[in-house]
């Protein structure tokens, strides 16, 4: 787009097509006032003119029956002699003026420009002056008048705000922001406020708005579209000014979201026409099994095991297909070039099906290139075909008469879905000629058009290298991008929101494409988004009833739901929970702050969505000697974050120290095995992986980490990506732990035994590539004797736990603990004895008071030294 | 903003457009009128052509209908779609005859109305 200043003159043009096109509509409150005065004296003639041609018609019926009752002949001149007949001619004088200007006015209404595709250049002598206000539609240019209007009658410059002040009134944009989930009322009482801080008294014109109006005949134009309407100036304003673009990201709405609003908009408007004109059209395709000319053939064996996908279109049944003109162009081409056949190979979910459908509704209008025009479109179904085929060469003889009743009828295109369910069909006792084979001779020779479907894993599996893949010609249908996608599902949110009585706002729809691309990477988009809408829409309406908007908030629930990860907008309660995490964890885990502190830093960088989305969450790598507490951060990370000690997955990485193992992690593609790893995590996307004694598995399993660690994602050996992005991963080593220990002792410094560690001591275990792609390395410190102590309190009250289940109070005395602490402390192995020593001396002391019966219900249990047992003994009631 | 004569843009919007739009009223019938009722008259008759596809079954008056090419089914075929042309034909011819008319109408009313108007007052 060229924009020019236009010389001794305030307007801006545009060139396009060698035409310039000016705004040439005066903004002036008298020219305004007048051109209302005007149009409303031209309705005004046309109602009386129109009136006048009635009196005529019926002066004239009038006169018919006056001659008929007379019995004077109709075409004799006497018959039309009467002086009333006068009025009649008249009225005649009347209905011609009346076409005249009609026809007038719409010789002045233009339309935009069309976009041609040749780019010669025209000499600039001929280049055209146009007024593009006359491509505008009347709505669109009563709010600019409008607009103008109120910048007058405040004495203000007319500037876009009052443009954009305007638009808010307009009843379709309403719908837009009603979808962009901000009310349209509270838009526009903030720019009223703006617009009174203006200063006053400078009445002029701001040149922008001829920028923005040129600017939204330009998108009329690229869009083809016959008149610039007011959703198209209110795009243009939010793309021009900085002022409007900020108020309406105070309302969270970007610039991207608010153009594919209007985007939504169009496209329901262009679905609606060319909805209405395939079924005009319709209405000329024959009906049944003949074409226009008669020469075909009724095909009553093909009928039985297909589908007429021409006759489903005709009736209107077919959905249109969107955004896949580029494929469905280069079938065409294939099919005019003289190949006959095309095989549509795409992920299941994509629109294979979608595009076939199309085609159909293409073929029905006969907007489709001559080999296709007048034809039927027929699929034929493989599953009905075989079934019931239980004779010896039954198989067969089904397709040889199908075949042959394609040939002689001469108007069949043939769909055949899932082609590759053909390889390897053969009859009862025929085992050798395989069905495909019979059918790839069929289309090699005579020239039936086929177009048929397969997904890109079927046809590496059963068609490459197979006759079949030689006669057909390949066309991939790609998964949409998300702009797309968005605009796939739009074509389609009418009918769901007719079926569930509610509205999908665009943050809805938006948030489908992105979470569903992330966190569903089984199946395909838009199909997988659709389905999400739907369930999504039920859930809305069940919970808060009809006509309610579905908000992406909405949507965030449902996906969260399904995978189990955290994906709504944070709330008071969690965002406190979140600040407050190191004091949770630590309710579980005694010291070890470092660890702890990196750890929640970490979750809250991923609940805010601040982290690098395609790693995973964060990866750490846990050092200390055995019994410090590494396992136990783990297991309360996995409780305080996923919300159970369960959402955790743990690999005793001992179990992979031979290079075989690996195809137990990621499953074998030769006998189909599943990975342990990638299983788990499809499964359980949003977890915990702990990696137990990482330092123990073999370098070629660690470098299956180096990528998952990295990219956050991997591929599992049946060729499916496994998404790492929403896990934890933390790996746990005893390397170096005699190190750590002899320089505690000697009294180091934690930082400066890390640093150590990392540069000599790890090196010997791990790869520095390893080491560097790890967010953390944190260094256990063994537990002194007071650590030891509080962690006694913290085991007992799991004990504690326990018993008041049963109803019986336990109290431990503090020479108790002390004592347990001391006994159960060992400086090799940290606090797991302290573990086995409370089960032995308290659980099993318990345990024998407990089957003598001789604590009951309500009963308080005191633990002293040495192993005392006092029970103080509950008032009984029976 | 430019300060405008309110009479002068008045006449403009109302006045002289009226009164240039009566003067022209005329030589519009004969010239751009005449071409868009010619045009429109022209599509009429292609869409009752379309229509009644009539092309489709001159092309194909020699072909058998239903697949049949056994020279019995050609002879009944080719007289079936005779029949056929020829219904359709009369069908065409009709539809034809109005759209002609039309288009008659329109070119003689002018004439035919000054000069019933004139020959009424006259009387």
């Amino acid at each position: 787009m060229e924009l020019r200043e236009k010389k001794n003159h305030l307007t801006e043009y545009l060139e396009l097509e060698d035409k310039q096109l000016f705004w040439g509509r005066n903004f002036s409150f008298n020219e305004i006032m007048l051109r209302r005065f005007s149009v409303f004296i031209n309705n005004l003639k046309r109602i009386i003119l129109f009136l006048i041609c009635l009196g005529g018609i019926v002066a004239l019926f009038y006169h018919l029956v006056m001659i008929l009752r007379q019995h004077l002949p109709l075409f004799g001149l006497q018959a039309w002699q009467s002086k009333y007949l006068i009025y009649f001619w008249w009225s005649v004088v009347a209905g011609m003026y009346l076409f005249y200007d009609l026809n007038l006015a719409a010789r002045k209404s233009f339309k935009v420009i069309k976009k041609s595709f040749n780019k010669e250049k025209i000499k600039p002598e001929k280049i055209k002056r146009v007024d593009m206000s006359d491509s505008f539609t009347q709505e669109a240019l009563k709010l600019v008048d409008q607009a103008f209007l109120s910048s007058c009658r405040q004495k203000r410059t007319f500037n876009l705000l009052y443009l954009f002040n305007q638009l808010l009134l307009v009843p379709d944009l309403k719908i837009i922001f009603t979808r962009l989930e901000v009310s349209a009322k509270s838009l526009y009482r903030v720019t009223k406020e703006i617009l009174k801080q203006q200063s006053t008294g400078k009445e002029s014109i701001d040149p922008q708005i001829y920028q923005v109006l040129s600017q939204a005949y330009f998108l009329a134009y690229q869009d083809r579209r016959s008149k610039v309407e007011a959703a198209d100036i209110l795009e243009a304003i939010a793309m021009q000014d900085k002022l409007i673009q900020d108020i309406l990201l105070d309302f969270k709405i970007d610039l991207e979201e608010m153009i594919n609003a209007v985007k939504w908009i169009n496209i329901q408007k262009k679905l609606q026409a060319s909805y209405k004109r395939y079924r005009a059209k319709a209405y000329f395709k024959p009906k049944g099994t003949m074409d226009r000319a008669m020469t075909a053939l009724a095909t009553p064996v093909l009928d039985s095991f297909s589908e007429d996908l021409t006759q489903l279109a005709r009736a209107g049944y077919l959905p249109l297909c969107v955004a896949r003109d580029k494929e469905i162009e280069e079938i065409f081409h294939i099919i005019e070039g003289g190949k006959n056949s095309v095989l549509i190979v795409g992920l299941p979910g994509v629109g294979k099906s979608n595009v076939v459908e199309g085609l159909a509704n293409m073929m029905v209008a006969e907007e489709v290139p001559k080999v296709l025009q007048d034809k039927r479109f027929i699929s034929l179904s493989i599953a009905h075909l075989v079934g019931g085929a239980t004779r010896p060469n039954e198989l067969q003889e089904r397709m040889l008469i199908i075949m042959n009743e394609i040939i002689r009828a001469g108007n069949i295109i043939l769909h055949i879905d899932n082609i590759h369910d053909l390889v390897g069909l053969s009859s009862l006792g025929t085992e050798n000629v395989d069905l495909s084979e019979i059918f790839a001779k069929f289309l090699s020779k005579k020239s039936v058009i086929t177009i048929a479907t397969t997904t890109p894993a079927d046809y590496k599996k059963y068609l490459e290298g197979k006759p079949l893949a030689e006669v057909l010609t390949r066309v991939n249908i790609l998964e949409p991008e998300d702009n797309e996608a968005i605009q796939m599902i739009e074509s389609k949110t009418a009918y769901l929101e007719g079926k569930h009585h509610v509205f999908f706002s665009y943050d809805a729809l938006a948030r489908t494409v992105k979470l569903s691309r992330r966190y569903l990477p089984e199946s395909h988009l838009p199909d997988k988004a659709y389905r999400i809408l739907e369930e999504v829409a039920a859930t809305v309406r069940a919970e808060k009833g009809e006509n309610h908007l579905v908000s992406g908030e909405d949507v965030a629930k449902i996906i969260s739901h399904r995978t189990g990860i955290l994906l709504t907008e944070i709330t008071q309660e969690e965002s406190e929970k979140l600040l407050n995490l190191e004091k949770r964890i630590h309710q579980r885990i005694i010291d070890q702050e470092e660890a702890v502190d990196l750890v929640a830093a970490a979750l809250r960088r991923a609940r805010t969505e601040l982290r690098d989305i395609k790693r995973p969450i964060v990866n750490l790598l846990f050092l200390g000697p055995t019994g410090v507490g590494k396992t136990e951060l783990a297991k309360t990370v996995a409780e305080v974050y996923f919300g159970a000690e369960e959402k955790m997955i743990r690999l005793d990485m001992s179990e992979y120290q031979e290079q075989k193992s690996l195809s137990r992690l990621i499953g074998d593609a030769s006998s189909g095995l599943r990975g342990i790893l990638t299983e788990a995590i499809r499964k359980q996307p949003f977890t915990l992986l702990l990696l137990d004694e990482i330092e123990k598995a073999h370098p070629d399993i660690l470098n299956v980490f180096l990528q998952v660690m990295d990219d956050g994602r991997l591929t599992d050996a049946l060729g499916r990506t496994v998404d790492f992005s929403s896990c934890i991963i933390i790996g746990t080593s005893n390397a170096g732990t005699q190190y750590i220990q002899d320089n505690i002792r000697i009294g180091k410094n934690i930082e400066e035994i890390k640093e150590d560690l990392m540069l000599k001591e790890l090196k010997k275990y791990f790869r520095p590539e390893f080491l560097n792609r790890l967010d953390g390395v944190v260094v256990f410190k063994p537990l002194s004797e007071e650590d030891i102590e509080k962690i006694t309190v913290l085991l007992i009250n799991k004990v504690k736990k326990r018993l008041e289940i049963k109803g019986i109070f336990l109290e431990v005395t503090d020479e108790a603990i002390k004592e347990l602490a001391k006994e159960g402390f060992d400086p090799v192995f940290g606090a797991r004895p302290l573990r086995r020593l409370i089960q032995e001396k308290v659980d099993n002391a318990l345990a024998n008071c407990l089957l003598t019966k001789k604590i009951s219900r309500r009963d308080i249990v005191v633990f002293g030294s040495s192993g005392k047992i006092d029970i103080k003994k509950a008032k009984k009631f029976q | 903003m430019k300060n405008e004569n309110f009479v002068a843009v008045l006449a403009k919007y109302t006045l002289i457009g009226s009164v240039r739009n009566l003067i022209t009223w005329p030589v519009w019938w004969y010239s751009s009128g005449l071409i868009i009722v010619f045009k429109g008259t022209l599509k009429l008759i292609s869409q009752a052509w379309h229509n009644l596809s009539l092309g489709v079954w001159l092309i194909n008056i020699f072909r058998p209908m239903y697949g049949q090419y056994d020279v019995a089914s050609r002879i009944i075929s080719f007289f079936m779609r005779l029949i056929q042309i020829i219904i359709r034909s009369i069908l065409m011819l009709i539809l034809l005859a109005i759209f002609i008319a039309l288009f008659f109408i329109y070119l003689f009313l002018p004439p035919l109305t000054i000069w019933m108007l004139i020959y009424l007052y006259i009387k």
